[in-house]
């Protein structure tokens, strides 16, 4: 197999992805040019995790919160840490909530873009994103993680670092991790 | 080889290209993992980080101060190394929060740990010590590294590190010991009369036995030992940063472990109830703060671990021998400590692992 032949890697900008930060001319505030750097990047994982960009956003500013209060903005980890953190961050708030399913779901229907749009079919795509939402809750935290950060964009290297292990490791994790996810859709029961 | 097709060397290709099962399996995976990207699709999220950033920068305070400020203290020791930081801000914080006893005869000796949770807002609006009263440092403690395990034992007189259950692939430890540290805080009507005043606040009536009562607290020995990081770097006299919090998170260490006699403070004159109504109704301490305080059961014998609520987790356990402990945890799952007391020391087991591996190290201590 060559390069050429190989099949689209998972992340890419139509499927939600975010592409690697873009370094700019340094700012005087360090803080500052983290969150320019990774911002995009933090809710895209949140994004993810709870397929609304609002929520997401939200997520994004309260890991950079956090990660103020605790942290040296120039901290070596400090990419690492806000994803990993985002990921936690916000299978929380998605498993603390019950009925996101059927807001979703009135959410998709007020939304819907095109009046003439089968409606059913909106309701089937929200369903399915409900659905799979909901089966990444159910994994193992480090399996979900793996999911949601390699196919926000990460690379192998950076979803090692995030996860805290070696970028040999992932591969093996997110392949477990997609069979474990296939599973869950295919039978709705607890890997 | 689906996920990362440039890192398969060329010899693996030309296996690929003439075996059955491989392609089959590649066939397989490649399948799942359209499957999956498919099904973790999400419309693309747009951002405007520049606006995102105007709207959290108001948001953005000084980090926390974890410690009701002994000026010396935090100018000398307290932002030497991330372990000994951590460490000295649940003594000085227990010692200063927990004062302490019914006459200068009585001292105050924790012998168990109690989480106290507040909000971010109440860490950063920690009063300081200074609007109330005269803070003297009368001992400071020096950090120094040890060669070894029972040399830091020798030092401090406190029982050595030995610990067992160790995770897998840690370096090899260095170990430091804080000597002995001593301060005394006199409280100041005046003082506090005044900082009330600066407040726009009224000055709350304050037992007549407060009045220049004194507290005299101690802290230490210690000693740690510190897996990974970086403790020479860390203990650097000139490597604060430029907040004057005590951050090294860049040097923090797979795992750390302490021992700390106890801190222990007496009083002159004030009663404990005294000094935690005097502490609780100041003018800015706030309402969640003080109920925090007032609803420490027994200070004499507790020491508080102020945790901030959301952004960390915490759970009790009991050790092998009997001992309560507390673990109190990073939510994002990166670090994690648990805290006892035991003989009149108190033990912190903390590090990048999980609230059952360092759980099973302290059985060993």
């Amino acid at each position: 197999m060559t390069a050429d032949a190989a099949p689209d890697l998972p992340a890419n900008q139509e499927s939600g992805g975010i592409a690697p930060p873009v370094h700019k001319a340094p700012r005087d505030d360090p803080f500052e040019e983290l969150f320019m750097n990774e911002y995009g990047r933090v809710v895209a994982a949140a994004n993810r995790v709870l397929d609304d960009r609002g929520e997401a956003e939200d997520v994004a500013q309260e890991v950079f919160l956090d990660f103020h209060r605790r942290h040296r903005a120039d901290a070596r980890f400090a990419g690492a840490w806000l994803y990993r953190a985002a990921v936690h961050t916000s299978l929380n708030r998605l498993r603390s909530r019950r009925r996101r399913e059927k807001r979703e779901l009135t959410q998709a229907l007020a939304e819907r873009p095109a009046p003439l749009e089968d409606p059913a079919h909106v309701v089937e795509v929200a369903e399915d994103r409900a659905t799979v939402r909901q089966a990444l809750t159910r994994l193992r935290p480090k399996a979900a993680a793996v999911l949601i950060l390699r196919y926000s964009g990460l690379s192998y290297a950076e979803v090692g670092a995030a996860l805290q292990v070696g970028t040999g490791q992932v591969g093996t994790l997110l392949r477990r991790a997609e069979q474990a996810l296939k599973k869950e859709l295919e039978l709705g029961t607890p890997v | 080889m689906y996920d990362e097709p440039l890192a398969i060397p060329d010899s693996a290709r030309g296996h690929y290209a003439s075996c059955a099962s491989c392609q089959a399996r590649f066939t397989q995976i490649a399948g799942d993992a359209r499957q999956v990207s498919d099904a973790m699709a999400v419309p693309a999220a747009t951002v405007d980080a520049a606006a995102a950033y105007r709207s959290l920068k108001p948001k953005l305070q000084p980090r926390p101060r974890f410690v009701l400020r002994l000026p010396s203290f935090s100018g000398g020791f307290v932002r030497r190394g991330a372990l000994v930081t951590g460490l000295a801000a649940v003594l000085v914080l227990g010692a200063a929060l927990s004062p302490v006893a019914q006459t200068f005869r009585d001292i105050f000796a924790p012998t168990q740990v109690q989480t106290v949770p507040l909000s971010t807002g109440s860490f950063a609006g920690f009063p300081d010590l200074s609007h109330w009263g005269t803070v003297s440092v009368t001992q400071q403690p020096e950090l120094k590294q040890a060669d070894s395990a029972s040399a830091a034992a020798a030092t401090t007189k406190l029982p050595i590190i030995k610990p067992g259950n160790l995770p897998a692939g840690l370096p090899a430890a260095q170990y430091a010991t804080l000597s002995t540290g001593s301060g005394s805080f006199t409280f100041s009507k005046q003082k506090a009369d005044a900082y009330a005043a600066s407040q726009g606040a009224k000055a709350p009536q304050l037992p007549s036995n407060l009045d220049g009562s004194r507290l005299d607290a101690t802290i230490g020995p210690a000693e740690a030992a510190i897996y990974g990081g970086d403790l020479s770097a860390a203990a650097q006299p000139g490597s604060k940063n430029d907040t004057g919090s005590s951050d090294h998170s860049d040097l923090l260490p797979k795992l750390a472990i302490g021992i700390s006699k106890a801190p222990h403070v007496t009083s002159t004159g004030a009663s404990v109830k005294d000094i935690e109504n005097a502490v609780a109704t100041q003018p800015g301490v706030s309402p969640e703060l003080k109920k925090a305080i007032l609803s420490i059961g027994d200070p004499s014998h507790t020491l508080p671990i102020p945790v901030i609520e959301g952004m960390t987790v915490t759970d009790t356990t009991t050790l092998k021998d009997g001992t309560k402990a507390t673990f109190v945890g990073d939510n994002s799952g990166t670090l994690g400590g648990v805290i006892f007391i035991r003989g009149g020391n108190v033990y912190v087991v903390a590090g990048a692992y999980t609230e059952s591996t360092l759980v099973a190290i302290a059985n060993t201590l």
